[in-house]
């Protein structure tokens, strides 16, 4: 549903700990700069760092309560305006974390829930960027594809003949 | 026959007093001076050498070669030099006697040590005495009478040293020194440069006869004739010296010719500098284009980190959880819901779904508007929920999603890993032409071509020049016997020339034989010097034979020396013989030439087998032996070991000298002298004595200590 845009002024947080983790991890970001090499700064934008924390967090059930104090606003959930399919996915987090569908009717709520989870799971994004002996994107990349295994199911067998 | 007998060396660099004797004995010509590395041996033949022909033989033409000994300090004055060599020879000042005479050649000059460290020569003199029973007598003009015995063309065949034993087959040497060197040594020898000059005396007078006649002769045809033989003869002088010039130049350029040659192919094997730069370049994109795509790879597999088929696979059980919730609410009929429409409808109509009128303003109608509110509210969350059940339907296949993520993740990696394969290759390749262009000596290939298209042409253009000189040389000498002929008959018809006449059958006489002489020497003498030069090769290295990779050595027409390997295959010499089997060459050379010429001269060499070894180095010295007058041969312990029985069997004399600063450290015994100096004893190959004992000398089974010897102090 493109141009839903719930939480238009919804802060997107992070535990202040990992604001220059974020920056460093990252290859663009809102204030501009220099673009590092995606070697070094595997995601794209800080936004999917964030979504990565979002993932893991909920994956091992992780929530930080963030305070105001200890948090850091790294851009508005404005940003997703363009990104349907992101929000239905934290619209579908905050169901099954809550257990309550109407928890979307409060889309506060549904950035506060995802806020939480990011900074339960940003330990674990980091960790998988700094642990190993390659590259960033390579350490990440290996770990994500591991998590991957570990949480879907076996594939599909290829039909016959394809 | 030319035999050194005895020489008396005094302050010549460490020759500070030393004399030394050779053998004379026919049956043992070989004479041993033994000695260790700096004892003097090198220094014996450079004061040799000096004594014949003095300065210009010194490196630099001696100018910064002092002769004095290291340690002559300025306080010992001026430094009187002395080399004295006496020898035996049946030439005197008349040519050939036949009498075997003596004679004492004596240089000397005066050094003396300036204040800044440097010094000065002088008084350099040549005396040249006979010695006769009667006493000595002093000769006039020594120069003349040693350049006519010991022509310094034949230096190298007179002395040899070790950097010298390779004169003739020298790798480092261009073959036209080379052959410069080989021609010289066979004209020399064999007498072809003074068969040449008679020769070419005698066409002058020839000529000087035949101008006479034409000036002094009354007889208008015969002055016509003798004019007609005067201009055909100074042309075919002149066509003589075109021909001559243009085969110097012909051979010039075919030495030209092949090292500009054999550098274009080495320039080609190693690489042509623009095809390398092309291919360099090409090795260039490929690595930037192959290192972009690796950098394509990673910013895409970067790009997966956004992809929402990575974090619907990663939240699957959580996308089917709610979606769980979701269904149970549709089961229910709890989504979608609308009930804004029956509401609207209702406060259009005014009246309520329970019978109550709806009237703008009451209380009920407000109601009624508050409901609408909410509702509104709820319809919107229902609605959204609503569509989140096809979401999350459509996230429910997030299994494969993430599979399809996965998969893209190792597409990129292996897409990776290809374009990291291409990239390295590309870059070792690119360093490794890098390299060969930074290698490659600033070789122009292209000029290299034009040079030696431009030396194939100027070859044709002297080719021509020498067919058009041959071709003259041929019709001038048919021209002038028929000129000769019509003349000779006149003169005889005519009867008063008859001493002119005369005259001129002697001077044509004298020319056909020494043209013939010539000639011989040429293709005969040649061709003696070429198969001993070939005998004692294949003796000295033991080759010959059908296994051997060495066949056979000749002189070539143009004074080169070639080397046949099997099925009459051209060797390199310097690249398809060994060291030893160079130096062999150039010995074998040597003795061939002197054995061809009979010019009996000795063989003074600065150890010539220490590169050789096993038979080769003892055949090496008995051929050598067996073949020579006088073989005078400076060796060490090591040269010497192997070959003893060699030198017990043809040596007749042989004697040893030791360094005196090499005590302590090699020499056993104190010499008990302040200066450095070259101290000699007659202790044979097999022995050793107070002066000359090294360290090791007295455990060693090849040598025996000389009794009673004290040693001869020099």
């Amino acid at each position: 549903m493109k141009g839903y845009m719930p939480f238009p002024n919804a802060e997107l947080r992070i535990p202040i700990e990992y604001k220059d983790k974020m920056d460093a991890y990252t290859r663009t970001r809102p204030t501009g700069g220099e673009r590092p090499n995606p070697e070094d700064a595997p995601f794209p934008r800080q936004l999917d760092l964030w979504f990565m924390g979002v993932c893991l967090g909920a994956i091992s059930n992780e929530r930080v309560n963030l305070s105001g104090n200890q948090s850091h606003k790294f851009n508005t959930a404005s940003m997703l305006e363009n990104d349907a399919e992101k929000i239905e996915i934290l619209e579908l987090i905050a169901i099954a974390t809550t257990g309550d569908p109407y928890i979307i009717g409060d889309p506060r709520r549904v950035i506060e829930i995802a806020n939480e989870l990011a900074a339960g799971g940003l330990p674990q994004v980091m960790q998988m960027i700094e642990d190993g002996n390659s590259r960033n994107i390579d350490n990440l990349s290996d770990k994500v594809k591991a998590k991957l295994l570990e949480v879907l199911p076996p594939a599909k067998p290829e039909p016959a003949g394809a | 026959m030319i035999l050194f007998k005895r020489s008396h060396f005094q302050n010549f660099r460490m020759l500070r007093e030393v004399e030394l004797e050779f053998s004379t004995d026919a049956h043992r010509p070989l004479t041993v001076i033994r000695g260790e590395n700096a004892s003097g041996k090198t220094t014996i033949l450079w004061a040799m050498q000096w004594a014949f022909w003095g300065d210009q033989i010194l490196p630099e033409g001696g100018r910064d070669f002092r002769l004095h000994p290291l340690d002559w300090h300025r306080t010992d004055g001026p430094c009187p030099i002395s080399v004295q060599i006496t020898f035996e020879t049946e030439v005197d000042e008349e040519g050939s006697t036949g009498i075997a005479r003596r004679y004492n050649i004596n240089r000397q000059c005066v050094e003396e040590v300036t204040a800044d460290g440097g010094f000065n020569r002088h008084s350099n003199t040549l005396s040249l005495y006979e010695l006769t029973d009667k006493g000595t007598q002093l000769k006039p003009h020594p120069e003349l009478f040693m350049s006519a015995i010991f022509p310094q063309e034949l230096r190298e065949v007179f002395f040899t040293d070790a950097a010298r034993v390779l004169s003739f087959t020298g790798s480092e040497l261009s073959q036209t020194t080379k052959r410069k060197r080989v021609q010289d040594a066979i004209r020399s020898l064999l007498g072809i440069d003074l068969l040449e000059d008679s020769r070419d005396h005698v066409r002058w007078v020839q000529t000087e006869i035949n101008s006479l006649l034409k000036e002094s002769s009354g007889d208008e045809f015969l002055k016509e004739l003798a004019g007609k033989i005067d201009r055909a003869d100074r042309e075919l002088q002149e066509q003589t010296k075109t021909r001559d010039s243009a085969t110097e130049q012909m051979g010039e350029l075919e030495v030209m010719y092949a090292e500009t040659s054999s550098k274009l192919e080495a320039a080609l094997v190693r690489g042509d500098r623009e095809k390398l730069a092309g291919d360099l370049s090409k090795a260039d994109a490929d690595s930037k284009r192959y290192r972009a795509q690796v950098e394509d790879c990673i910013r895409m597999r970067s790009d997966l980190f956004k992809d929402d088929n990575l974090s619907s696979g990663l939240l699957h059980r959580h996308i089917g959880a709610a979606l769980e919730k979701l269904w149970e609410l549709k089961e229910a009929n709890q989504i979608p819901r609308n009930f804004m429409p029956v509401l609207e409808q209702r406060l259009e109509m005014g009246e309520c779904i329970c019978g109550e009128k709806l009237v703008a303003g009451d209380e009920h109608y407000e109601h009624v508007r508050s409901l609408m509110k909410e509702q509104q509210l709820a319809d919107d969350t229902s609605s959204r929920l609503s569509y989140l059940v096809s979401a999350a339907l459509k996230f429910a296949s997030s299994d494969t999603t993430g599979h399809q993520w996965l998969g893209q993740l190792n597409n990129l990696w292996q897409m990776q890993a290809n374009a990291e394969t291409g990239w390295r290759e590309a870059e070792i390749g690119r360093r490794k032409l890098d390299l060969e262009l930074k290698d490659l000596p600033d070789t122009d290939v292209n000029q290299l071509r034009d040079h030696r298209n431009d030396l194939l042409r100027q070859k044709e253009r002297v080719l021509e020049r020498r067919s058009a000189a041959e071709t003259s040389i041929t019709r001038l000498g048919r021209e002038l016997t028929e000129l000769r002929d019509n003349q000779k008959n006149w003169m005889k018809r005519e009867n008063k020339y008859r001493e002119q006449q005369s005259q001129l059958e002697a001077a044509q006489d004298l020319v056909s034989v020494l043209q013939l002489a010539y000639e011989t020497i040429q293709n005969t003498k040649m061709k003696d010097v070429s198969e001993k030069m070939n005998d004692f090769f294949l003796r000295m290295i033991g080759a010959g034979r059908e296994s051997d990779m060495v066949r056979r050595a000749e002189i070539g027409p143009d004074f080169d020396i070639i080397v046949y390997g099997p099925h009459q295959k051209l060797l390199d010499p310097d690249r398809d013989l060994s060291g030893a089997q160079r130096r062999s060459l150039t010995l074998a050379f040597i003795l061939a030439v002197t054995t061809v010429s009979g010019v009996t001269a000795p063989s003074v060499i600065d150890t010539p087998i220490s590169e050789l070894s096993g038979a080769v180095r003892t055949e090496c010295l008995r051929i050598m032996s067996q073949m020579s007058q006088q073989l005078i041969l400076f060796l060490t312990r090591a040269d010497i070991e192997g070959v003893q029985g060699v030198i017990d069997e043809y040596a007749g004399k042989v004697l040893t000298i030791s360094n005196s600063t090499h005590f302590p450290q090699f020499l056993v015994n104190d010499p008990h002298e302040d200066k450095a100096k070259t101290m000699t004893c007659t202790c044979s190959h097999r022995e050793f004595c107070g002066v000359c004992e090294r360290v090791g000398d007295d455990s060693d089974p090849d040598l025996r200590r000389r009794m009673g010897a004290v040693g001869a102090r020099a």
